[in-house]
């Protein structure tokens, strides 16, 4: 899978994650928890066999049934994982070789993978306007592969609707977990900020990577030219040149709005441009996670 | 304003292309996708017409650089609109003699038109009752006794240099009567105006002079063939480096199917170089030019050749005495294109005169009969005959065209003394030397059907044509008892003119305005021009075979028929060397240098300069 480079899972693999919040469900290994002993996720009963522990036996079944039931548990996860990828077809542009949905798509499977290593479950939901595609969490290796292969079947199409694509999926959330949001959000970012914001309202831990192509900042056009919006199909006629200082200007008041309301809300926000090297950008975030206690 | 270097005006048309491109693309603006117009929408108004703004100035800078590029190598310049010459114009009303020199020369950086221009000023300020004759130098008159207001300024601008030497001396001895007063404006060359150091007039005499001290000219001085070698046209070219630097030059040699390009160093002065081609052509006649690198004086930098194969000329010399022709004997010895058969008036009864171009008939005792029968019908032919006698004829049968009366002999000598000077056997020559020979033995005609081309101090003839132009008669033998004519310089060039003049020396070269005279069997003839077009039919005289034509106003290869001339500016022209300074201090010169012009080269490249900054700082805001 070509989001599997092994460069990138080997140096993966010399890093620990340390999750920042203890979220509900088991943990071991290296997370913290809240919790002593197990945590189990019930998943369904089945007759009991010789060899099963008798602790796991449900008596309450057993004293309306007059048989041995045992509970069934999922295996054992340290957290939900919510990968939360944004197809809108803004994310299809591109100024080099790769677009923002590429970039967005390679750390979405770094992501997984990673989680996938340290026995968390993970979900993923790829969204536009239009609809978005979901897979609860779970912790297999088969699962595993279903979100690479989610990841890679994408393509960018549709408009942005965040605060609609993020409600509904929220929605879909019915425990804690960590939600990982990469999109270019192109979008007014008061419904943005609303929508991160009721994903952060449910007690989830909430990263947002905003992924921007640099050109989309630095505007290096030296022309007139006619604008074509990827998504609405819009046409406007401008000169980036006279336009330029402003618009950055406004960029740049953005991301401080993100950043200052992200804070505020403990919404971890991280502004990514994918001239960056891709692992350089990863293990950045990774490193910055790795320091939270 | 005025150009100095108008031919790169063309590229002016360039200036507009920005506009062209501009208009290319605004109609052609690039689509881009991008990802969102979410925060470009609302932009779009703000600042957009400052770019937009910015992009008509440098549009307009682009023009204006390319356009002062081009302005500053056609080289501008203005016109100065008072000069020294108003203090000195006349305030009444006169006779005004305006000559212009319009030999080429004058085409030193621009001298003609300056010239033009001072002409327009003169004019402009003269008194408005004045009238006024203008003349070149070329002899061309332009007005003639003109009132001021009369004289239009188009027709001073649309007067072109000639490619001609300079007559103003011929001019202004013509003027002895003249009660006006006279502007030269010239370049004062001492080629030309050498004579003005000793020359009176009763006229006021004003010289506004245009010359240079300093000068750079290279140019071709003379040209001629040198006897040809087997499969090579070789030749002669006489160059001369008029500044008192080297100068490097290249030569290239055009001819019909064949260049050759070198390179010359040219020390200062005069300098002669054998060159030679190697001869592809089979062709008896072959016409090409000589051209010389390119400098302030082009008219000299260009000679046209016509090459034509030398044959050999056969002669008849017929005589009696062989001391009658010593002296022919030894000329024609030094003259190698002839195939000469000397024969006693005897042995030529014995000969038809046919295969000869012409006949030398030395001093004969008598014309019989048989002999006069002999030579007129050679002469109806088309045969040539040069009659040299030195005796009464005992026995004259071509009464009807001349009878021998008296000899005239032993008292002294004569000289020549009245000539025809323009005509081609007499021509150029000066009459030093024309004057210098001593006759002691002359017979006196009583010519009938003859034209008397020059004379004796004693009014006897010495030279006379017929009317075909086919038989020239000399009525003294050119002998030492006759005169001592073959021990002075004009001998040899006499004989030689009198056999070009009959058409057997065939001369091909030419000089512009010269009299080209060639020898034609037919009635009307058509000249070409070296442009292509045809000047009108001449007529040739009734009963006569003779063209002559001196109307070649500009260099180049004329045709005449069949026959090939070229046609050149006279070399000399091109040494611009100035009157020195003594021989003008009895001249009325407007001193100073009468800079009328005023090159603006340096502000338009500053300009070119200081938009091309001004665009740069413009772009990068």
């Amino acid at each position: 899978m070509k989001y599997l480079l092994p460069e990138i899972i080997h140096k993966i693999k010399r890093l620990d994650l340390k999750a920042k919040l203890v979220v509900e469900g088991f943990l071991s290994g290296l997370h913290k928890s809240p919790y002593k002993g197990q945590a189990i996720e019930f998943a369904d009963y089945r007759p009991y066999l010789p060899g099963d522990e008798l602790k796991r036996i449900d008596w309450k079944i057993f004293a309306k049934t007059d048989r041995f039931w045992v509970r069934e548990y999922e295996e054992e996860t340290n957290l939900r994982a919510y990968l939360l990828l944004d197809n809108s077809h803004s994310m299809a542009y591109k100024s080099k070789e790769i677009s923002k949905f590429e970039y967005a798509s390679f750390l979405a499977a770094c992501f997984a993978y990673l989680l996938f290593k340290q026995h968390d479950s993970i979900g993923i939901a790829i969204f536009n306007k239009k609809d978005y595609q979901y897979l609860p969490p779970q912790f297999s290796k088969i699962h595993l592969s279903k979100v690479l292969e989610t990841i890679e079947k994408a393509r960018p199409e549709g408009e942005t609707d965040i605060l609609k694509s993020l409600t509904e999926i929220g929605k879909k959330i019915k425990k804690r977990g960590l939600i990982i949001i990469f999109s270019d959000l192109f979008d007014n970012k008061d419904n943005v900020l609303k929508a991160l914001k009721n994903l952060r309202h449910k007690k989830n831990e909430v990263l947002v990577f905003h992924i921007l192509d640099p050109n989309e900042i630095n505007l290096s056009y030296n022309e007139p030219l006619i604008f074509r919006d990827l998504e609405t199909k819009r046409e406007i006629t401008l000169d980036p040149r006279g336009i330029r200082k402003e618009y950055q200007e406004s960029l740049k008041n953005l991301f401080l709005y993100y950043k200052r309301e992200c804070a505020a809300h403990y919404i971890d926000y991280n502004l990514i441009f994918t001239d960056m090297p891709f692992d350089y950008a990863f293990f950045n975030y990774l490193e910055k996670r790795s320091k939270i206690k | 304003m005025s150009f100095f270097t108008p031919f790169f005006l063309y590229l002016l048309p360039l200036s507009s292309l920005p506009i062209i491109l501009h208009f290319i693309f605004r109609f052609r603006l690039k689509k881009v996708d991008f990802s969102s117009l979410f925060f470009l929408v609302d932009l779009k108004k703000e600042r957009f017409n400052f770019y937009r703004l910015r992009d008509i100035l440098l549009l307009i800078l682009r023009t204006l650089f390319i356009a002062f590029l081009i302005l500053s190598l056609s080289r501008p310049y203005i016109l100065k609109k008072k000069s020294p010459l108003l203090k000195i114009l006349p305030q009444k009303a006169k006779s005004i003699l305006i000559i212009l020199d319009d030999s080429y020369s004058m085409g030193y950086e621009n001298n003609f038109e300056k010239g033009k221009e001072i002409l327009k000023e003169i004019i402009k300020n003269l008194n408005k009752n004045s009238k006024v004759t203008i003349l070149l130098t070329s002899k061309r008159k332009i007005v003639e006794n003109e009132k001021v207001a009369n004289i239009s300024e188009s027709l001073i601008e649309n007067l072109k240099i000639s490619y001609d030497i300079s007559y103003a001396k011929e001019i202004l001895e013509n003027l002895k009567d003249f009660d006006g007063e006279v502007y030269l404006i010239t370049d004062l060359q001492e080629y030309s105006y050498s004579f003005l150091k000793d020359f009176k007039s009763n006229f006021l005499l004003r010289i506004v002079d245009l010359g240079k001290e300093n000068f750079k000219n290279c140019g071709i001085v003379d040209f001629r063939f040198l006897p040809e070698r087997e499969e090579k046209i070789a030749f002669q070219v006489k160059l001369a480096n008029y500044s008192q630097r080297e100068v490097e030059t290249p030569i290239t040699i055009y001819g019909e199917d064949f260049v050759f390009k070198n390179f010359l160093i040219l020390s200062s002065g005069i300098k002669e170089f054998n060159l030679e081609i190697p001869k592809r052509s089979e062709k008896n006649i072959i016409t090409g030019r000589v051209e010389i690198g390119e400098d302030n004086l082009v008219s000299d930098n260009i000679y046209y050749f016509v090459y034509e194969k030398k044959k050999e000329i056969p002669l008849l010399i017929a005589y009696e005495r062989e001391e009658d022709i010593f002296y022919l004997r030894k000329l024609f010895s030094v003259i190698k294109n002839y195939q000469i058969n000397y024969l006693s008036l005897k042995e030529i009864k014995k000969i038809s005169f046919s295969s000869y171009s012409i006949v030398f008939l030395v001093n004969p005792s008598k014309i019989d009969q048989f002999l006069k029968w002999q030579l007129l019908n050679y002469l109806k032919k088309g045969g040539k005959v040069i009659l040299i006698l030195g005796r009464t004829l005992e026995e004259n049968k071509f009464e009807e065209i001349f009878e021998t009366k008296e000899t005239w002999e032993g008292k002294g000598f004569l000289t020549l003394e009245k000539w025809e000077k323009n005509h081609f056997i007499f021509q150029d020559f000066k009459e030093k030397v024309i004057k210098e020979p001593k006759f002691y033995r002359v017979v006196n005609l009583q010519e009938k059907n003859l034209k008397v081309l020059a004379y004796f101090n004693n009014n006897f003839p010495f030279l006379l044509e017929d009317t075909l132009n086919n038989l020239l008669i000399f009525t003294t033998n050119f002998s030492d008892n006759f005169t001592d004519m073959p021990s002075k310089i004009i001998f040899l060039p006499l004989i030689l003119r009198t056999l070009e003049y009959l058409g057997i020396e065939r001369k091909n070269n030419f000089f512009v305005g010269e009299t080209i005279v060639l020898n034609f069997d037919l009635p009307q003839i058509k000249i070409m021009t070296p442009f292509g077009n045809f000047l009108k039919e001449t007529y040739l005289e009734k009963g006569t075979r003779i063209i002559k034509f001196n109307e070649t106003k500009e260099p180049g290869i004329y045709q005449f028929e069949e026959k090939k001339v070229s046609i050149n500016v006279k070399g000399d022209e091109g040494n611009l060397k100035k009157l020195n300074l003594k021989e003008r201090e009895n001249l009325k010169i407007i001193k100073g240098e009468i800079k009328l012009e005023y090159e603006i080269t340096y502000f338009f490249l500053f300009l070119t300069f200081f938009i091309f900054l001004t665009e740069v700082i413009l772009f990068l805001i």
